[in-house]
């Protein structure tokens, strides 16, 4: 077992950990180490997506969906990691979560972080290259398409995500 | 359904432990409360509307509230650091058991200790009383296993990455379980009961309510094979129905039809904490779950023999909210290993199944063997089913034998039969565990009955829905199978399928694929469902504090159809609010109304009740639970509020009646009075010592069971076979004792059959690749009559769920029985393909809701009502896409190809 020195970013906290595990998962790391349970685990072998986190690898750099179950933290030495529990800012909803409420999405919500947080790295990914209006359920394909959700059919996910979508300024061109 | 009940439920107190439930109270977290976090105006919307679900914000925040997320640092006196255990399974069921080795491990990766069924044998550990095999919770050594995947030992960890990393070797691990010589396979054996229903209708004209002849309705069930003059008569019919089938000159169709083993798949794997309190006494389990009280009550039974060494006085259960459960979660035996695991620890027990153990031992759908034969006459009058249905029930009994009845039950469609013979049954075999799953057996009847009567029409060359048509019940008349009321809207529902541009069109779109690569092909299925079981239960309380704000208190459990969003706006009617909490999966509460749950007759006992509790299932939010809620809420108001109200008002309001009164814009209002808050009301209804909580109990086979019940003088009727109320000020709940009470019998629930039935429908488009052989739904209609609705995105919720598991169901779900099933620990979600979004069509199914038939038509279950028609219809699209008649589902490439090559 290769230990690691550990040094990353889960919602703007500082995490810093001497001699830990480099292979361990950030699934694990999550909700064993830091108690962050919001980020779920179903399959554990990169298929369900539930585990999804956003990854920057510097601050304002891109953001990119991750599968914290087969990611080791020794990928993320010095990496930004948003969960699900970091979307709210100063005590506000993200415009998704309020969506997603709005629009009934989830229904036992153990889906909702994935979900949530993949099509959070859709909209950094729009507001950075804006498509037409008749392209934005193709990339909500794209985004949330490999996502399983149990419970719901999708429609009210994918549904909330394009109002979002289309109610941000920026992210569509036409 | 409810006599063979009988030996099922048991009371709580026969185990004398005694049951403490509580549970997660997420709302009460610090991020909850930050009233900021909510969008503004919280998840209440006005009276009797939600603007999204009261567990939203929990939800769509990432706080703990599933049982997964809890570590014993979370809870408030659990002894940490936490013992993280394995089940360890059987992998074989065709030689003896002789021991366990784990030497194969690496050192560093053993356990640091072991429990087999020599420790519970030796400390006198008990069965819970529900179970068959008669415990063998871990399997003794000199025996072949029950089942493929039952327990052999519990394995202890007392580190979480150690049990991680030693965990992939230990899934399927057959050389840890050591064997001894071949032994003879189970031969599959029923579970019992199984069920028979004869019905016979009277020659000639009778009326319709005096046409039956012979049907479970008048005497009960019968059993054909056994002795005794009515099961003598019901053979006699029996026969009768063969003869008839095969000399009557009727076209007769007779065919086999087959479902298979699939997996609930709710997200989160099995997962809970206990913690044996010694000092204490006390069981700490933590799991969530569809059925708290059966969990609790099997961990108090296991420990109640007298000669247990394990000392439990009483089991305190905390309910999480489940991560799915699609009734995986009922009766699981899961928190069976939690109770046994403490027994064995001085710290907190922790076991968390990965996918791998999900699938290898968690509750599945039951595979099906349906052998159907329909007699039609010339004029295309249905006559005769006979409809013999094997399921495969696994190595425990779990639920099956009631799963079998519900296939039973649901035999004969939708459809008017003179004549039909029905006999279902549940077989104990080898398999992993069957039990209870989203439609509880009658996806089985329905994908046999909708199938063969496509492939009827086929054979007369009429429309399909038009052959449905001339058969179906008529409004109010009562099902063949035996329940007095075939639901309304079947024939509304028919009507407007045929109407519909997509069944319309359906020829030419199919020839005009006729030469393409992709083919296209339309199906149409038809089903009614029972909600509820005929014999239901439930327990509830209202309650408002001084500042008006209203609590309801509830056994039943949200596993995310919407429960407790339900309950918390059903008080609006009577109170003219929604309710600001609602506690979920309650149970020691309810003790004050010191109920006694038998079937045995006890109608002079005033607490009695032929079920107390029933654990949360069988799409009864709407039909059962809410009436409760509602019920408790007129009582509430009637005897608490209303009196207050008048107080406020003065002497003038003395006389008014609830009918005088009604709440508007929040305010409670009288003409020539001024209008009141519930605020204002509650306040005094504390300060005056009225009621301020009602606690109730209702009892429903086909109607409610009701009684009259007196407070401060006002006696009135009410529809609940229970009542205690709190008044303000005091600590306690007095009962209220019930008088000329109309309750049920084990016989007069048989007599009048108390299921009750909602309707769907669904049209579905296929395309299937000719190469490929793929089938992929590609647009839909989906109907549904749900009667009152209570909140319309969850009703559509829960249709596009049960769309999307009845795509997976048709097309992509299966476990193969037996040692190719997921017991080779090598099941997961890269083999076991559940519906993606590309898989649904989700945009292009259309929902069309049927409005009320009546301004008093109840609400209807929906969450399985809405899943029976979908698979039937896809193989029905399949069969006009293809030309081909699949009678085994799922319907994959392979199968396509094979027809088509
Ligand atoms: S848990 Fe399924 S992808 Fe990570
Ligand atoms: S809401 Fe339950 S799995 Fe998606």
């Amino acid at each position: 077992m290769a230990t690691i020195d550990l040094d990353l970013t889960i919602n703007d906290e500082k995490y810093r950990r001497g001699d830990i595990d480099g292979d361990l998962k950030l699934v694990d790391f999550l909700r064993q180490e830091v108690g962050l349970t919001g980020t779920k685990f179903c399959c554990g072998i990169a298929v369900c997506r539930v585990c999804t986190v956003a990854v920057q690898r510097v601050p304002g750099g891109h953001q990119e969906a991750m599968r914290a179950c087969t990611t080791p933290v020794s990928d993320l030495n010095g990496k930004i990691v948003t969960t699900v529990e970091g979307l709210a800012k100063d005590g506000e909803l993200h415009p998704l979560q309020t969506a997603f409420l709005e629009n009934f999405s989830f229904q036992c919500g153990y889906s909702a972080p994935g979900f949530l947080m993949a099509s959070y790295c859709l909209l950094d990914r729009l507001k950075r290259s804006p498509i037409p209006t008749a392209d934005v359920d193709d990339a909500i394909q794209d985004a949330v398409g490999q996502h399983v959700c149990r419970c719901t059919g999708y429609v009210r996910y994918h549904r909330a995500i394009r109002q979002v979508i289309l109610s941000t300024p920026g992210l569509v061109t036409a | 359904m409810a006599q063979s009940r009988r030996d099922f439920l048991k009371t709580a107190a026969a185990s004398g432990v005694a049951i403490v439930v509580s549970r997660i109270s997420f709302l009460d977290s610090p991020q909850a409360q930050a009233a900021t976090m909510d969008p503004p105006g919280g998840w209440m919307g006005s009276p009797g509307h939600a603007r999204y679900r009261i567990d939203g914000l929990a939800k769509v925040t990432g706080q703990k509230i599933y049982a997964r997320d809890f570590q014993a640092r979370d809870l408030n006196g659990w002894p940490v650091p936490e013992e993280h255990v394995f089940v360890l399974c059987s992998t074989f069921a065709d030689r003896i058991f002789t021991g366990i080795d784990l030497d194969f491990l690496p050192p560093d990766l053993r356990p640091k200790r072991v429990v087999t069924a020599a420790d519970l044998q030796r400390d006198g550990v008990g069965i819970a009383n529900t179970d068959f095999p008669e415990g063998r919770y871990l399997l003794p050594t000199g025996m072949r296993p029950d089942y493929l995947g039952q327990p052999v030992a519990l394995l202890f960890y007392d580190d979480y990455y150690t049990l991680q990393r030693a965990r992939p070797r230990l899934l399927y691990a057959p050389q840890a379980v050591e064997t001894g010589e071949a032994a003879p396979l189970l031969v599959p054996i029923p579970f019992e009961p199984e069920t028979s229903i004869i019905h016979v209708v009277k020659d000639g004209n009778a009326p319709f309510a005096e046409r039956e002849k012979f049907a479970q309705t008048i005497g009960g069930p019968v059993r054909p094979t056994e002795p005794g003059k009515r099961n003598a008569d019901a053979m006699k019919y029996v026969d009768m129905i063969g003869d008839k089938l095969e000399s009557s000159g009727w076209e007769v169709h007779e065919q086999t039809y087959e479902t298979q083993i699939t997996d609930p798949m709710f997200m989160e794997p099995e997962s809970g904490l206990a913690w044996l309190d010694r000092d204490d006494k006390t069981l700490h389990l933590l799991i969530g779950s569809q059925s708290p009280e059966y969990d609790a009550r099997a961990a108090s039974e296991i420990y109640a023999p007298k000669d247990c060494k394990i000392d439990v006085e009483k089991v305190s259960f905390t309910a999480c909210y489940p991560g799915g459960g699609f009734g995986g979660r009922d009766t699981s035996i899961f928190g069976v290993y939690l109770a046994l695991a403490a027994a064995y620890s001085n710290s907190t027990i922790r076991i968390a199944y990965d996918r791998y153990q999900q699938f290898m031992t968690g509750i599945k759908r039951h595979s099906s063997h349906i052998e159907l034969t329909m007699g039609i006459d010339k004029a295309g009058r249905f006559q005769a089913v006979r409809n013999h249905t094997i399921l495969n029930g696994g190595g425990r009994i779990n639920v099956s034998a009631y799963v079998a009845q519900v296939a039973g039950i649901m035999g004969a469609g939708c459809y008017d039969f003179p004549l039909a013979d029905i006999w279902s049954r549940a077989e104990h075999t080898r398999a992993m565990v069957s039990g209870s799953v989203r439609a509880f057996g009658s996806e089985n009847s329905s994908f046999a009955i909708e199938s063969m009567i496509d492939e009827i029409a086929e054979a007369r060359k009429t429309d399909a829905i038009e052959l449905r048509r001339k058969n179906l019940l008529q409004p109010g008349w009562s099902i063949v199978t035996g329940a007095p009321k075939a639901p309304p809207a079947l024939h509304e529902i028919c009507r407007k399928a045929h109407a519909h541009p997509m069944w319309r069109d359906r020829a030419k779109k199919h020839a005009a694929h006729a030469k393409d690569r992709i083919a296209y092909g339309v199906g149409f299925a038809l089903s009614m469902k029972n909600y509820g079981t005929g014999a239901d239960g439930v327990f509830q309380a209202v309650e408002v504090d001084e500042k008006g704000r209203l609590t309801v208190t509830t056994h039943g459990v949200d596993m995310g159809t919407g429960t407790a969003t339900t309950l918390a706006i059903t008080p609006a009617r009577s109170l003219g609010a929604n309710a600001h909490e609602v506690k979920t999966g309650e149970i020691a509460i309810f003790e004050n109304l010191e109920m006694i749950e038998s079937f045995d007759d006890l109608k002079e006992n005033p607490r009695w009740t032929p079920i107390a509790f029933m654990s949360h299932k069988a799409a009864t939010t709407s039909g059962r639970w809410v009436h409760g809620v509602d019920a408790t809420s007129q009582v509430l108001f009637e005897v608490g509020l209303l009196p207050a109200a008048r107080s406020l008002w003065g002497s003038r309001a003395s006389k008014l009646a609830p009918k005088d009164v009604h709440w508007k814009d929040g305010k409670l209002q009288a003409r020539g009075f001024k209008p009141l808050s519930l605020a204002e009301i509650a306040a005094k209804a504390h300060a005056d010592g009225h009621v301020v909580s009602a606690m109730t109990h209702a009892f429903f086979s086909a109607e409610w069971a009701t009684a009259d019940y007196t407070v401060d003088g006002l006696t009135k009727r009410w529809p609940i076979d229970a009542l205690a109320v709190r008044r303000g000020g005091a600590a306690n709940y007095e009962i209220v004792d019930r008088k000329n009470a109309k309750l049920f019998t084990v016989e007069s629930m048989w007599e009048g059959n108390g299921q009750t039935f909602g309707a769907a429908a669904c049209i579905v488009g296929v395309e299937i690749d000719r190469h490929s052989g793929e089938a992929k739904v590609v647009e839909g209609v989906h109907f549904l009559a749900p009667g009152r609705i209570l909140v319309r995105e969850l009703v559509e919720g829960q249709m596009e769920g049960c769309f999307s598991q009845g795509v997976g169901y048709a097309l992509l779900e299966e476990l193969p029985p037996y040692e190719k099933g997921a017991i080779d620990g090598k099941w997961n979600l890269n083999r076991y393909h559940v519906p993606l979004s590309a898989d649904c069509a989700i945009h292009s199914v259309e929902k069309v809701i049927l409005p009320p038939e009546s301004p008093d038509a109840p609400a209807r279950g929906v969450a399985e009502v809405a899943f029976c028609p979908v698979a039937p219809a896809i193989a029905n699209a399949v069969a006009h896409a293809t030309g081909h008649r699949f009678r085994s589902i799922p319907i994959t490439p392979e199968k396509i190809r094979a027809v088509w090559a």
